[in-house]
C-alpha cells in the first residue's frame, strides 16, 4: 500500500531530523549514555593502559600459550576492576552521617535550587500578602520536607541495588578466573 | 621471619604490573604487608600466578577484618549518638572524649555521666545501639558472607593450581623412574663378574 502525500511529507520531514550519531567518536560517546558501573560489560584494555600487556608478559614466562596468557590477563583485569568498584562502595559508605546529610541536602539543592529560597521568601512577606498565612509556609516546609525524605529513600535504594549487583559481578569475575585457571 | 618480610614487599608481579592499591586511606600498609608476607609463606606461594592468588586470599581476610572494624564502629557511633543530650540533635562537648572512651573499651566520668543522666547501664547502651544498628550490621555481615565464600573460592583455586604442579612434578619424576626400569630391563643381564684376563664387553666396542 503507498502512503499517503500527508505520510510522505511526514517521513521526509521526521527523515531530516537527527538519527543519532553518524561519526565513530559520536557512536562512543552515545556507547556509553547508559552506563551505571560498567561492571558487567568486557573488560576495555584500553583503561588499564599497559597493565594488560605486563599481565600477559608475566603469563607467558610462566610458560603459558599466548592466548591463554590474554584470555587469563583479562579475568585478572575483571577482578581488580570489580574489586576497585568494592573500595569505592565502601569508601562511600564509611563517611558520617553529618557528611552524608550535608551531601544530601546538597544534592536536593541543585535539583531544586528554587525551593529553599522560596521558603525563605515566602517566610518573610508579611502575612496577608499573596493571601498566605503562617500555616501555608509551614505547609510548604512540610511538603519540602516529604520530598527531601522521598529523594533520600530513591538514592538509598538506588545505592542498595548497586551494590547488590556489584556483589554478583564480583562473584561472577572470581568465578571466572578460578574456571580459567582450571583450564590451564 | 617476620624481617625478611619487612625487608621484601611482597607483592605478586601481577599486582605490581596492574598498579591497584588494595589499601583505604588510614590502614597500616605495615599490617598488611606482615599478613600478606605470612600468607605467602604459609601457602608456599613461588609462581606468579600463585602469589596473585596468594594474595587474593589475604585480600579477602583483609576485606573481612574491614568489615568486622567497620560493624564495631557503627555501634560504637551509635552508642553516642544515644548518649547525646536530645538524640543527636545538640551539640555536645564530651562527644569526642566519650566517643574515644567508647573505641577503647574504657570507661571514663564523662561515659559515667552521660550513662547515669540516661539511666542506663552500659549493656543496655549496648543492645540499644546494636537494635539501632541492625539493618546496617546485616548488611556487613551479607558482605563479610561474600567475602568468605570468595575465600574458599580463591583458596580452591589454589590448591588446583599449587598441587596440578606437584602432580606434574611427581608424574615426571615417576616417568623418569619407569623409563629408568625399562632401559635397566632391556639392557642384558650380567652373567658372571670379569675375571681379570678377559676384557670387558664394553671395552670390545
Amino acid at each position: 500500500m503507498t502512503p499517503s502525500l500527508r505520510q510522505r511529507i511526514a517521513n521526509r520531514r521526521n527523515g531530516r531530523r537527527s538519527q543519532g550519531p553518524k561519526s565513530l567518536e559520536g557512536k562512543l560517546r552515545s556507547s556509553q549514555n547508559s552506563l551505571k558501573h560498567g561492571l558487567s560489560s568486557k573488560v576495555d584494555v584500553s583503561q588499564f593502559g599497559k597493565s594488560f600487556s605486563k599481565v600477559k608478559e608475566i603469563l607467558i614466562k610462566e610458560r603459558l600459550s599466548s592466548s591463554i596468557a590474554e584470555g587469563l590477563a583479562l579475568r585478572i583485569l575483571d577482578l581488580e576492576r570489580n574489586l576497585d568498584f568494592q573500595r569505592l562502595i565502601f569508601q562511600r559508605n564509611r563517611r558520617s552521617q553529618k557528611t552524608l546529610q550535608a551531601e544530601r541536602d546538597q544534592a536536593l539543592r541543585d535539583q531544586f535550587p528554587e525551593t529553599d529560597d522560596l521558603i525563605e521568601i515566602l517566610s518573610r512577606v508579611p502575612d496577608g500578602v499573596f493571601s498566605l498565612t503562617p500555616e501555608d509556609t509551614r505547609e510548604g516546609r512540610k511538603l519540602f520536607d516529604q520530598a527531601k525524605r522521598f529523594l533520600i529513600r530513591v538514592e538509598k535504594q538506588r545505592e542498595a541495588r548497586e551494590k547488590r549487583s556489584s556483589v554478583r559481578y564480583l562473584t561472577r569475575s572470581a568465578n571466572q578466573l578460578g574456571k580459567a585457571l582450571k583450564r590451564l | 621471619m617476620a624481617t625478611k618480610s619487612s625487608k621484601e614487599p611482597s607483592v605478586s608481579s601481577i599486582s605490581k604490573a596492574i598498579g591497584s592499591s588494595p589499601l583505604l586511606p588510614g590502614e597500616s600498609k605495615v599490617d598488611y604487608e606482615q599478613g600478606l608476607s605470612a600468607v605467602i609463606e604459609e601457602l608456599g606461594a613461588k609462581t606468579a600466578t600463585q602469589m596473585y592468588l596468594a594474595e587474593k586470599i589475604f585480600e579477602c581476610l583483609w576485606w573481612i577484618r574491614r568489615y568486622q572494624n567497620q560493624k564495631r564502629m557503627t555501634i560504637v557511633s551509635d552508642m553516642v549518638y544515644l548518649l547525646k543530650p536530645g538524640y543527636g540533635t545538640d551539640d555536645w562537648k564530651d562527644e569526642p572524649i566519650v566517643l574515644q572512651a567508647l573505641t577503647q573499651n574504657r570507661s571514663t566520668p564523662e561515659l559515667d555521666l552521660a550513662l547515669r543522666r540516661k539511666g542506663w547501664t552500659m549493656e543496655v547502651l549496648t543492645q540499644k545501639a546494636m537494635h539501632r544498628a541492625v539493618t546496617t550490621i546485616g548488611d556487613m555481615d551479607r558482605q563479610i558472607e561474600l567475602y568468605a565464600k570468595l575465600l574458599t573460592r580463591f583458596q580452591a583455586s589454589f590448591e588446583l593450581h599449587f598441587h596440578r604442579k606437584l602432580n606434574t612434578e611427581r608424574m615426571i619424576l615417576q616417568n623418569e623412574i619407569l623409563k629408568r626400569d625399562l632401559s635397566a630391563i632391556e639392557h642384558e643381564p650380567i652373567k658372571a663378574l670379569p675375571s681379570h684376563d678377559t676384557e670387558s664387553p664394553s671395552e670390545d666396542r
